[in-house]
């Protein structure tokens, strides 16, 4: 749901607005609404186990574009599976979150990984994957390394973050909103090249809502 | 031979999760720093328990004498309940003082050992609890899912602060025993926080017991809010869209147009019965209700809020009406908790002239069908 047109896509248009929806998927207390409420309030707070689904919306200004991000964030117990899937459909990205510290939830994100390759099309879907809790090192139960294989074997985006010390948390959203943009520019271009884009796409960010 | 070898290691998992309950906080508990939670920024603790960043402003003489005459009233009430328990007479009368204002501290844990209705539970059943508390040890399958979400469930309010503090015990206690005792629901994210506010009022078996009424019983009958599929949610959600439909036709279109779905917003509503979407204060006194009078409390303040502040919301995009009904009435609702509840009186009085204050009746599978215990 929450699928909405873009705003802009005609060649007229000098700064188009691309609304975007992105899931955040993974074990129960990897930290999906930590990482939501990090960046979009830029703050951190002891966060009550998620009921059901929510979302939040922020809006970047990069240089080629205004990207509007829909961000979904979804309890993680497993039961809650059922009604969450139908807020997933028609996702344009999705944040695969494990935790650091917890060998196990790297499992649960693969497995994430293998339900989203039999929904999308491998290019219809930004996956990005993301070790969270890495002000937790003492407790690291994976190397970066593992998860960074994992990611580039896929092709999917990949970092560690800290939503309680703020550690990339803006880097990784922004990573994903580039990596939209980029794509959005090859659908436009002529449909057999396919090289990569060498613009850079400056931001400076809008907040929205109140903080 | 790996199947084995993953089974051992999830029962020693589970194990050591359990025994650190037991152990609680006595010497050689082992805690990790983080999870203790860093309170240094709470200077002073509310009279309901919740630290706060600001002094709360101290009660004012008006209040606290509300609150006594309110209690009196109540404790004289209590005294004849079992006479009157089904009454209309007392039912009115104790829906009066619930509307009436003042808060419901004393009150609360009167009302919640009511739900129990303690001499029903005697001999044979009251054995249950201890049983279940030890076979979960054993055989409950959500421990860990339970041992997250202990630690993450009002860890702003003092008694739940503690990592494996007492009251921390407690809810370990009372969700996995209740996983092993409705099998079919087992533990749902959620139950947490409704077992927490049972135990800021009552003890452990009493919680137990009112969650397991709070499940079961015909007028709450939650268990069809927490099984698998969520049948009662979505029965109680497609009648809230109707009602908004037939009553507030405007805000309805409105809301639609902004895709603003009531999946995303009364979830929490429904399911929890407000807890962590209205203020504290006010969570209470409608848990107070809800006890009383059951779920058409749900449906009727649903419709209230939206009705409150039609005007404003009309106005909103979709972000803002997420940040409004998430988070802006979580910190007030804009009217004092005495006008909302008369209101949410006003709503439910229009909606049982209409012959919407109730969804359509459960079917069967919203009930439990495995026995329980």
């Amino acid at each position: 749901m929450a699928q909405r047109e873009a705003l802009g896509t005609s060649p007229e248009e000098i700064h188009p607005t691309y609304p975007y929806k992105v899931v955040l998927l993974g074990s129960t207390s990897v930290g999906k609404s930590s990482l939501a409420y990090r960046y979009v309030k830029n703050d951190f707070k002891e966060s009550l186990p998620t009921v059901g689904c929510s979302f939040f919306t922020q809006t970047l200004n990069m240089e080629v574009a205004t990207v509007k991000l829909e961000i979904w964030d979804t309890a993680g117990q497993e039961k809650y599976h059922s009604v969450c899937h139908l807020y997933y459909r028609g996702a344009h990205a999705a944040l695969l979150v494990y935790d650091i510290a917890n060998k196990e939830t790297l499992n649960k994100a693969k497995l994430w990984m293998r339900d989203l390759e039999k929904e999308f099309l491998p290019n219809e879907i930004v996956i990005a994957l993301v070790g969270n809790k890495v002000d937790l090192a003492a407790e690291r139960e994976v190397a970066t390394e593992e998860g960074e294989e994992f990611a580039r074997t896929r092709g999917l985006l990949f970092m560690e973050t800290s939503a309680k010390s703020n550690h990339q948390v803006n880097d990784i959203f922004l990573a994903i909103a580039r990596e939209l943009l980029q794509r959005e520019q090859e659908k436009a271009r002529a449909p057999s090249l396919h090289g990569r884009s060498t613009v850079t796409l400056g931001e400076s960010r809008v907040r929205t809502g109140c903080c | 031979d790996m199947k084995k070898d993953i089974e051992s290691l999830i029962a020693r998992e589970k194990a050591e999760i359990v025994a650190k309950y037991e152990k609680g906080r006595q010497e050689g508990a082992q805690i990790d720093l983080w999870e203790d939670a860093d309170f240094t920024l709470y200077k002073v603790t509310d009279r309901f328990g919740f630290l706060q960043v600001d002094v709360p402003p101290p009660s004012t003489t008006h209040q606290k004498q509300q609150e006594v005459e309110r209690v009196d009233k109540w404790l004289k009430m209590l005294k004849k309940w079992s006479k009157y328990r089904n009454s209309d007479k007392v039912r009115r009368k104790r829906k009066r003082m619930c509307l009436e204002g003042g808060e419901c501290i004393l009150p609360m844990s009167q009302a919640f050992e009511k739900l129990i209705q303690k001499s029903e539970i005697t001999g044979r059943i009251r054995q249950y609890f201890p049983q279940m508390k030890e076979q979960a040890k054993s055989f409950s399958s959500e421990i860990k899912q339970i041992d997250l979400d202990v630690n993450r469930t009002f860890r702003n309010h003092i008694m739940f602060r503690d990592r494996y503090g007492v009251k921390q015990q407690a809810l370990f206690h009372v969700l996995s025993a209740y996983s092993v005792y409705n099998t079919e629901v087992s533990y749902c994210q959620g139950m947490s926080q409704i077992a927490a506010i049972l135990l800021m009022y009552l003890n452990e078996e009493d919680a137990f017991w009112a969650l397991a009424q709070l499940l079961t019983n015909q007028r709450h009958a939650m268990h069809g809010f927490f099984i698998p599929g969520f049948p009662k949610l979505q029965r109680f959600q497609a009648h809230h869209e109707q009602i908004l439909s037939k009553m507030v036709p405007k805000l309805k279109k409105h809301m639609d147009k902004e895709q603003m779905t009531t999946g995303i917003y009364t979830t929490k509503w429904f399911l929890q019965c407000f807890i962590d979407r209205t203020p504290f204060t006010l969570t209470l006194r409608l848990w107070d209700i809800y006890i009383l009078e059951g779920e058409r409390v749900l449906t009727a303040m649903a419709y209230t809020i939206l009705k409150l502040h039609k005007k404003r919301l009309l106005k909103m995009t979709l972000e803002d009406l997420r940040e409004f009904l998430q988070e802006k009435i979580a910190a007030s609702l804009q009217y004092e908790d005495d006008a909302v509840i008369e209101q949410l009186q006003v709503s439910m009085t229009e909606l049982r002239k209409m012959k919407c204050d109730l969804p359509p009746p459960a079917k069967p599978e919203e009930f439990p069908r495995k026995p329980l215990g």
